[in-house]
């Protein structure tokens, strides 16, 4: 196995793949493909190993960004068409305001009880809004590393991550308002 | 006290702990004595913790990390015994090279053969990859985001002879552009570079020539070409960190040109429907040879 600075691949890069399998669960919907999807990004770290070099952040943002597009190459290979959820979300967050603009605050809900509703909430969201939402649920990387993962500059990391923000709240409060959860008063 | 709407903007990013040193002060100090923007703050930070669970939530199949460690060491296997392989049909072929130089020798009765071909060397390829690929040197042909059908067609339509084109999008390289240039005097030779989606640092050129060439200093190997094609016969040279695989047909060379190991290469180029390519020659009506 290739090794660098007398570690090998393996010592490296297995040790975060919980991380990387939660990731690409959520963004695969399906443990089957998640697995191959992580599989094929450890595979591709694995041969392109030799090339990398230890940057300021290590071997996790790496990894996350080969996972990242590598999801993104499948989604393209196998031409599928737009789900009408990502469509509406995408309509919903041109609606929503830039980040600067006047920001909504949180709506007032027990968030702690809304697990599941949060899991399909993520799940709507565009890939380009979701996976930034993960990566930043996962609290293991920052924002100039989630800038690192995706290849785009920070200010579009925050814009991005406001955009998803609205929108997880926008749904959530919509399903405690529908199940009366929150008080009439604040709705 | 400042104002909750000069505040609110900050809150988030606040909560993530990620908010630039200058306005963390202020920030602060207006927390003290806001209980509105505090219970804000308090309900991104829950909401960034609902998202955590959401992640968290999913536990790691049971043996996915064995399965891994598997995949992980054949491959580390199947590129040893690859390497082995090619180290010795390298010295067969290098036997067999032996005796063709006797035979092509003044008064061995073939020289003409092995005259014919023009001598390149590896680096003559390093150098054009490092400058048009790694370094993006201006295209002289520009048929980014084409696919490769539309690009193979543009490009003969250009040069009068037809280069070979890829999709190398199941190995997730994108074709970036296209260049005809190269040291060497006496053959034309356009390269089409590509570069990865997944890594975006890693690149592939692909070098096609209007005339045989011959690979200096090279060792061979044996590979598919194309799925379902016969094995052909490949050279194989180094210069510096990059490989050059060089294959020949119709009395033209070809070759692959990247950072990635040989026998990664060998796999790319297995990958390339070059039967295809030869099937589709006589379509263009300036032959491949002019």
């Amino acid at each position: 196995m290739p090794a660098k600075a007398d570690k090998s691949f393996e010592e490296l890069a297995v040790p975060h793949l919980e991380l990387v399998y939660r990731v690409a669960r959520r963004l695969c919907r399906d443990e089957h493909e998640a697995e191959d999807l992580v599989q094929e990004t450890y595979l591709k770290a694995y041969k392109a190993f030799s090339r990398f070099e230890m940057r300021e952040f290590g071997i996790k943002p790496w990894l996350l960004k080969i996972l990242h597009n590598t999801f993104l190459n499948r989604l393209a290979r196998e031409r599928r068409a737009p789900r009408v959820a990502d469509h509406k979300t995408m309509e919903q967050m041109h609606e929503a305001p830039d980040a600067g603009s006047e920001i909504s605050e949180p709506p007032a809900l027990d968030y702690e009880k809304l697990d599941g509703e949060v899991k399909r909430a993520l799940d709507d969201l565009h890939p380009e809004f979701r996976t930034v939402l993960l990566l930043w649920g996962t609290m293991e990387v920052s924002y100039q590393e989630i800038a690192d993962i995706l290849g785009v500059p920070i200010g579009t990391v925050m814009s991005r991550l406001h955009r998803a923000r609205q929108a997880l709240t926008r749904a959530l409060h919509d399903y405690a308002r529908e199940h009366r959860l929150i008080p009439a008063s604040e709705q | 006290m400042t104002n909750c709407s000069d505040m609110r903007p900050h809150l988030a990013v606040y909560a993530d702990g990620e908010l630039a040193a200058e306005l963390r002060a202020p920030v602060e100090a207006h927390l003290a004595e806001c209980q509105k923007c505090r219970t804000e703050v308090e309900r991104w930070q829950a909401l960034r913790r609902c998202a955590q669970r959401a992640v968290a939530s999913e536990a790691l199949p049971a043996g996915l990390e064995q399965r891994l460690r598997q995949r992980l060491h054949t491959q580390s296997r199947t590129a040893r015994r690859r390497l082995f392989t090619f180290v010795g049909t390298g010295l067969a072929a290098a036997a067999v090279i032996m005796v063709a130089l006797l035979l092509y020798l003044p008064g061995g009765g073939g020289g003409a053969v092995a005259l014919a071909a023009i001598d390149v060397s590896a680096e003559d390829f390093a150098q054009i990859y490092r400058k048009c690929a790694m370094a993006g040197h201006r295209d002289s042909h520009n048929c980014r985001g084409m696919s490769a059908q539309d690009a193979t067609e543009f490009l003969a339509r250009e040069l009068g002879f037809k280069p070979l084109v890829a999709d190398l999008s199941a190995h997730g390289y994108v074709l970036e552009g296209a260049c005809e240039c190269f040291p060497v005097r006496d053959v034309r030779m356009i390269h089409v570079r590509y570069r990865s989606q997944d890594t975006q640092d890693q690149f592939v050129s692909l070098f096609s020539a209007n005339r045989r060439i011959r690979l200096k200093a090279c060792s061979r190997c044996r590979g598919k070409c194309g799925h379902g094609q016969a094995e052909r016969s490949y050279e194989v040279a180094q210069a510096g960190q990059v490989n050059v695989l060089k294959w020949d047909a119709q009395r033209r060379s070809f070759a692959l040109c990247s950072q990635m190991e040989q026998e990664e290469l060998l796999e790319l180029a297995g990958s390339v429907d070059f039967a295809r390519f030869l099937r589709e020659l006589p379509a263009y009506a300036r032959g491949p040879d002019r």
